[in-house]
């Protein structure tokens, strides 16, 4: 099965050499790169063997801080939405520009039926990142993993798209993808739900942006 | 016949008529009454009866799910090679890994989950760092989950990659003997 990772953030381009060698060494065709100069790391990426495509995750405070953001960003492959305000995720959900809905491990209890309706409207993701998981700092362990417990068997409950993805900033920090299956296995997801979100969900969203692995 | 003596004979007949009629009612509402408790009486038995069926099939049911849970512990129990192979910046000794991976296994699954899982690293190439793990069946999930949380051995970063998940130990050796160092 094609393997994409959603988002990886090397911080060089030795950082990215790393990463990606690990990640076709783990089964990844494409990495989504989090970086303000895309192109160098796009050719380093065809030199290796491996599709890399570019993002963006834009943090607005408010409504109007989120469509401004969204009228001036181009040249990305997929565009992301972090906030801690509900306003905003929920204005983002619904809009068709925004591929991609980051929940941070204390906004899980926003993911209900309505904001599931939404991103159906919209047609985004909601994205959970794994380095979330590894991090020593912030809540403690078992709440950031009972918080992608309830966004995930959210998500599968009110049948909106969820993707999980390492956000890697060094190789240290990846996962395989069968770790991920995994991962969502022990906590309460169906082994073929759980391969739906890691194959099926980022497979969808590139498809959609004409992308062929 | 005197008109007083005819009406009184009439007032006789009418009284008489009204209490036969009364007897009649209470006659009635008794003969209603009886057959009410005849009924009620019929309906208790009846979901006394009900209670009891349900109750036997509950008990039938616990039986052979009871039955099935037997069977289950009677057969042996299934295994899981998972071969894995190691990332590290330093090389460690298959103690040091085991340790660490129980521990991982300990933290996300508990005692009980460990318990269940009975991870055992059953073959370690020092050379290629390929290590192969032997688990239970039923906690395969938790044990490639923990596999994947294993990141740190003392200061040194470290990354556990499973590869395969194979049934028997002699496949997991062929798999682990294919792997390049």
């Amino acid at each position: 099965m094609k393997a994409i990772d959603l988002c990886v953030k090397p911080r060089s381009i030795e950082d990215f050499k790393g990463i990606a060698e690990t990640a076709i060494r783990l089964g990844y065709k494409a990495l989504v790169i989090e970086t303000d100069d895309p192109s160098k790391f796009r050719e380093a990426g065809k030199e290796m063997g491996i599709k890399v495509l570019a993002r963006t995750t834009i943090r607005p405070h408010s409504k109007t801080d989120l469509l401004r953001a969204l009228q001036t960003i181009k040249g990305y492959d997929v565009i992301a939405v972090e906030s801690k305000s509900a306003e905003v995720i929920r204005h983002a959900a619904r809009d068709s520009r925004v591929d991609v809905i980051v929940l941070a491990p204390t906004m899980s209890r926003y993911m209900d039926r309505s904001e599931a309706r939404l991103l159906r409207q919209g047609g985004g993701l909601i994205e959970f990142w794994l380095s979330r998981l590894l991090t020593t700092s912030g809540p403690r362990p078992w709440r950031r993993l009972r918080s992608l417990m309830i966004i995930a068997r959210r998500a599968l409950a009110y049948q909106a798209s969820l993707a999980v993805s390492s956000c890697a900033r060094s190789l240290w920090e990846l996962w395989h993808p069968r770790s991920i299956v995994s991962l969502l296995v022990t906590l309460g997801i169906p082994e073929v739900h759980a391969k739906t979100i890691v194959y099926v969900n980022p497979l969808k969203l590139v498809s959609s942006k004409g992308i062929s692995l | 016949m005197q008109p007083s003596m005819l009406m009184l004979i009439i007032a006789i007949f009418t009284s008489l008529g009204l209490a036969l009629g009364l007897m009649l009612l209470l006659y009635i509402v008794h003969r209603y009454d009886q057959r009410l408790r005849i009924l009620e009486a019929q309906y208790s038995r009846i979901i006394d009866w009900n209670k009891r069926v349900s109750y036997a099939l509950a008990k039938a049911l616990e039986s052979s799910e009871a039955d099935e849970v037997l069977r289950r512990l009677r057969r042996k129990a299934r295994r899981r090679y998972i071969v894995f192979v190691v990332l590290s910046e330093e090389k460690y000794s298959p103690e040091t890994l085991s340790k660490a991976i129980e521990e991982k296994v300990k933290e996300l699954g508990g005692l009980l989950g460990a318990a269940e899982a009975n991870v055992q690293l059953v073959y370690y190439d020092l050379k290629r760092d390929v290590g192969i793990l032997r688990t239970n069946y039923h906690a395969k999930h938790l044990v490639l989950a923990a596999l994947s949380l294993v990141r740190r051995i003392g200061s040194n970063r470290v990354m556990v990659i499973p590869l395969a998940t194979t049934g028997t130990i002699k496949r997991a050796k062929v798999i682990a003997s294919q792997i390049p160092s």
